[in-house]
């Protein structure tokens, strides 16, 4: 197993670490986005006085810079929410937002770039044209790739803020609208937390907030944050089930409601596998090739835990992602296409 | 690949490239550097490297990697050594919070360290360079590291960045200045690397207080001239010089509340090396 996901696991590790370990441990870290939560379990472990003081800066400025993206992400949502509160329906925080709002430990330490946001998709394109009124712009992208977000996507392409940078992904929904699984937004369930200096806010409930969570990482075709991302899973099961003893069959249950169990499962079976989450239910493996994939792609992008399997598995993750995306009939002009664009872009650059 | 273990100030670089001319003028600037102990550790493992590709040979570029990180877009291939040296300043203000980082040239004399922040464009680099040549000790002539502990500026003592005509002026005034190769056509004019003076680099881990703030400007024909600046302005003006400024948060907002309450700032117009020379040690100079 590569030395990051041991040592998120096992911190105790670290005390028979030498240079060449360490150096490795925050490489790993750095390219799978996790190093600000690595800085949080090593620095705040009891272990923390085994950590050279080589490492310890590294990770001590990686806690920094990932307290000041979570201290702009709470100022971004104030300034958010009056707009979201008075365009729209009804609108909630999805993922990294989610998590600062609710204050998870989960949250912390996390590298944070987008804020995801689920709106009505009656009131989307008011909401739209209200953030680009107020400071807030489309990101350059082509007019066919705007249609693409628009007609088939479960969101628009995404916002940029002109002065900070911060990227909001607007949803309508949480599964592409060509997804067979796409389920109905109105029927995820929502809980209110209060946020200082904001105000209240709506996220999904801790199983449906999971829920997403997973079928977010499972339909995806590109994995740059993929052990990031297993990893808060983990967090988040861990969490909760230690809140409440039952939280595990309720959130199992609550999936086979909403029909998107295949992709619960898979979440619960590779943090139990990876992470050794605490999972009592027996989960079914998956199929020898996507288990084969996921288990190599949620690894550290880094020469140091790069092989042949986990090339093969970015390969064959890219393919089932599409297709889980959409239909063959579409998805093949659309990978024509863009490989077409590809092309012609080489070609003049 | 060539590879280069260098002690640099609190760090410790791995350098590794392709390029043989990068190599050897890292051997040239780096010289003293060399002849220091090194630690067992890296903090920044970078390389400057042609990319496999049909670029090696179809006007060849450049690309700079921070570990596994390529942060910039690739650049002309003689423009491989200067990349080197704007990569390296991006490891250190991107990555070591442990300091507050500001864009400026710092140099020391008598124990006392005068940290000149200023802009692109400021003649901040030509008159660190001057500073140095003319026996001032070398900090850095782009990153000031302030202790967040203490009121301790950090030396890098790393080789200068000059730009345009000020690459022969320095020459022409200072007959023992020496350069690396010169890159024309960069994105920042005709740059060329001097290489920092001995006593900078041995002495390159023994820190010293920040005595006070200069704001340079470059004003031609001008007498050498300080004019002392409010604590405002300096503010503003400090923080927009600096690189982690927000990252740091409360922490930088006290450390910038703190130098300004204890240091006095100005505003320097200069012209002549040799004026401004003798009005920064009238400024350490005073009791």
């Amino acid at each position: 197993m590569n030395l990051l996901t041991s040592t998120l696991k096992k911190p105790a590790l670290i005390e028979s670490f030498d240079t060449r370990d360490w150096q490795t441990l925050i490489s790993q870290s750095r390219m799978a986005n996790l190093i600000g939560r690595l800085a949080y379990c090593l620095l705040e472990s009891e272990y923390h006085h085994s950590i050279p003081a080589f490492a310890k800066w590294q990770l001590q400025s990686a806690q920094k810079v990932a307290m000041r993206q979570v201290q702009q992400a709470r100022y971004e949502l104030s300034s958010l929410a009056p707009l979201l509160n008075q365009r729209s329906q009804r609108w909630m925080l999805l993922k990294g937002a989610a998590y600062i709002a609710r204050d998870l430990d989960v949250a912390k330490g996390r590298s944070f770039s987008d804020i995801d946001i689920l709106v009505d998709k009656a009131s989307i394109k008011r909401v739209e044209f209200s953030l680009l009124g107020a400071g807030w712009q489309r990101t350059q992208i082509d007019d066919y790739d705007d249609r693409y977000y628009r007609q088939w996507m479960h969101e628009i392409p995404p916002l940029k803020h002109s002065e900070n940078r911060t990227v909001l992904d607007i949803h309508h929904n949480i599964l592409p609208l060509t997804n067979r699984d796409c389920p109905e937004p109105e029927q995820f369930e929502t809980q209110e937390v209060d946020v200082e200096n904001v105000g209240t806010l709506l996220t999904l409930t801790a199983e449906d907030l999971i829920i997403h969570s997973a079928c977010h990482l499972f339909t995806e075709s590109e994995f740059h944050n993929g052990l990031r991302d297993l990893s808060d899973l983990d967090m988040l099961f861990r969490h909760f089930s230690n809140k409440a003893p039952d939280f595990m069959q309720r959130v199992l249950t609550r999936a086979s409601v909403l029909g998107l169990r295949r992709y619960l499962d898979l979440a619960l079976y590779f943090c139990k596998d990876l992470f050794d989450t605490p999972v009592q239910t027996q989960i079914a493996p998956p199929n020898t090739i996507t288990g084969f994939a996921f288990k190599h792609i949620f690894t550290p992008d880094h020469r140091s835990a790069r092989t042949w399997k986990r090339h093969l598995a970015v390969f064959i993750l890219y393919w089932r992602g599409h297709m889980l995306r959409m239909p063959l009939r579409l998805l093949i002009p659309h990978l024509l296409r863009k490989s077409l664009t590809r092309l012609q872009q080489e070609k003049t650059a | 690949m060539y590879s280069h273990r260098i002690p640099i100030g609190p760090f410790c670089f791995s350098i590794s490239t392709n390029i043989r001319t990068v190599s050897q003028q890292v051997s040239q600037l780096y010289a003293f550097h060399l002849n220091q102990n090194s630690s067992d550790h890296t903090d920044f493992d970078v390389q400057v490297r042609t990319p496999c590709s049909h670029r090696r040979w179809f006007r060849p570029q450049v690309e700079f990697f921070m570990d596994e990180v390529n942060p910039f877009k690739p650049l002309p291939k003689d423009q491989a050594y200067p990349m080197l040296e704007w990569g390296m300043n991006w490891c250190i203000a991107n990555h070591a919070h442990q300091y507050f980082i500001v864009h400026a040239g710092v140099i020391e004399k008598k124990g006392k360290v005068i940290m000149m922040p200023a802009t692109q464009g400021s003649g901040k680099s030509t008159l660190t360079a001057a500073m140095m040549l003319s026996g001032w000790r070398l900090f850095s002539d782009e990153l000031a590291l302030l202790s967040l502990e203490s009121d301790d500026v950090v030396p890098l003592a790393r080789p200068i960045n000059i730009k345009n005509d000020a690459i022969s002026i320095l020459q022409q005034h200072f007959s023992h200045a020496e350069f690396g190769n010169i890159a024309h056509d960069t994105l920042k004019g005709t740059v060329a690397l001097m290489k920092p003076s001995q006593e900078s680099v041995v002495r390159m881990h023994q820190t010293a207080p920040l005595h006070c703030i200069v704001f340079p400007r470059y004003v031609a024909k001008s007498e050498a001239r300080l004019t002392p600046l409010d604590s405002v302005s300096a503010f503003q003006r400090l923080i927009d010089n600096s690189f982690n400024y927000s990252v740091l948060g409360e922490e930088g907002f006290h450390k910038v509340a703190d130098i300004l309450q204890k240091l006095p700032c100005y505003e320097f117009e200069y012209s002549r090396f040799e004026d401004a020379e003798a009005t920064l040690n009238q400024l350490v100079d005073e009791k």
